[in-house]
């Protein structure tokens, strides 16, 4: 067991003997990876918000249900606020996207500083952005999940509640419709991406 | 010796390393033979080493506030204890009204439950007074005799005028 696993479990523990201050910092541990998931999922900064409070307050009212020789902290937590994004977009479908929002300012400032090279790096990024807000939920959650947060493709399973194979093929769609949607934009975007953090 | 198709679809799993080892060895081997499927894993690497530098920043300035997530789970603590009483209260009320509807009629009529009859049609009224030695008050009628055997008839005046005779008994 590594060693920032071990804490977490401590903190758990401490949460079960009703310590706030547990609660804290499980919560400040967690908190920007469920909110980077759920914005990734919804696309929307207010609705990743609500979903991410609704997820921590269930998750933190049924910690004494989580079993973790069943599965990994972040992955029951990912379920549970995945859960919570698919109930919020079945009831409203995407119909817009905050563009305003997705170029936000307060994303961390990059290495080069000129207009062109900012220019060059929020048009990459916006472009990448609007392609997974084309892609259907199911190859959204594939996609963010595995580049945002870097689970395999059993975690994906295992957080989507699909096979592993399933799980495989919903990442490889998800590229190919990210290829076509991407391809427009020109094969150099890359090449913009590489030369600003160079 | 795997086939293009096969390759192809297995490269977004060779590139994460998802494969098994022996089928990573196939494909790996085909790739080194084959320029179309090279050439269209060049394309899959591009895109993914996009994507692994971009996804991770959609939505990573978000500053935690455990305030508001604790105030929720507070109220929601406090709602949720006062709850179910009140959603026991109302089914009780529920369950009760549903009793009270099935029981009544049974109470007052005992086993035999009787419907009323229809209405007939009203019949004429007609206005006797009976003084009976009694002061009558000046404008009421005394007292009210309901005919109801009145067959439908050729209409008529059923209007008696208080007269000496028709007033004694």
């Amino acid at each position: 067991m590594d060693p920032q696993s071990e804490t977490l479990e401590a903190i758990i523990n401490r949460c079960l003997q009703s310590d706030q201050t547990a609660y804290a910092a499980l919560y400040e541990s967690c908190a920007p990876s469920i909110y980077r998931l759920c914005y990734g999922l919804l696309m929307n900064r207010q609705d990743a918000e609500d979903v991410m409070q609704e997820a921590f307050v269930y998750a933190f009212k049924n910690l004494h249900r989580y079993d973790s020789t069943r599965s990994a902290f972040k992955t029951w937590l990912y379920t549970i606020a995945l859960s919570r994004c698919r109930n919020l977009y079945r009831r409203k479908r995407l119909p817009w996207m905050d563009f305003a929002s997705l170029l936000s300012p307060d994303l961390p400032a990059p290495r080069s500083e000129t207009p062109e090279s900012r220019l060059m790096e929020t048009s990459a990024k916006a472009a990448v952005e609007a392609a997974l807000a084309e892609l259907t939920p199911r190859l959204r959650e594939a996609i963010v999940l595995r580049y945002g947060h870097g689970l395999t493709y059993r975690e994906i399973a295992e957080v989507m509640g699909c096979p592993q194979k399933t799980a495989e093929s919903r990442v490889r769609l998800a590229h190919e419709r990210l290829r076509g949607v991407l391809q427009p934009v020109g094969p150099g975007l890359l090449e913009e991406l590489i030369g600003i953090e160079a | 010796m795997m086939h293009c198709w096969k390759v192809r679809s297995r490269l977004v799993a060779y590139i994460h390393g998802e494969l098994q080892p022996h089928e990573r060895h196939l494909v790996a081997r085909h790739l080194e033979d084959c320029e179309t499927c090279y050439a269209a894993y060049l394309q899959q690497l591009e895109l993914t080493r996009e994507l692994e530098q971009v996804v991770p920043f959609v939505g990573a300035d978000y500053r935690p506030d455990f305030k508001r997530v604790w105030a929720a789970m507070q109220s929601e603590t406090v709602h949720s204890r006062s709850a179910p009483r009140l959603q026991s209260l109302h089914y009780g009320l529920a369950a009760l009204i549903v009793a009270a509807l099935f029981f009544i009629p049974l109470t007052f009529g005992g086993n035999e439950i009787t419907f009323a009859s229809p209405p007939t049609q009203p019949a004429p009224l007609t206005v006797r007074a009976t003084p009976g030695g009694t002061q009558p008050i000046e404008g009421t009628a005394v007292a009210m005799h309901i005919v109801a055997d009145v067959t439908p008839e050729p209409r008529r005046n059923l209007y008696v005028p208080l007269t000496e005779a028709n007033t004694t008994p």
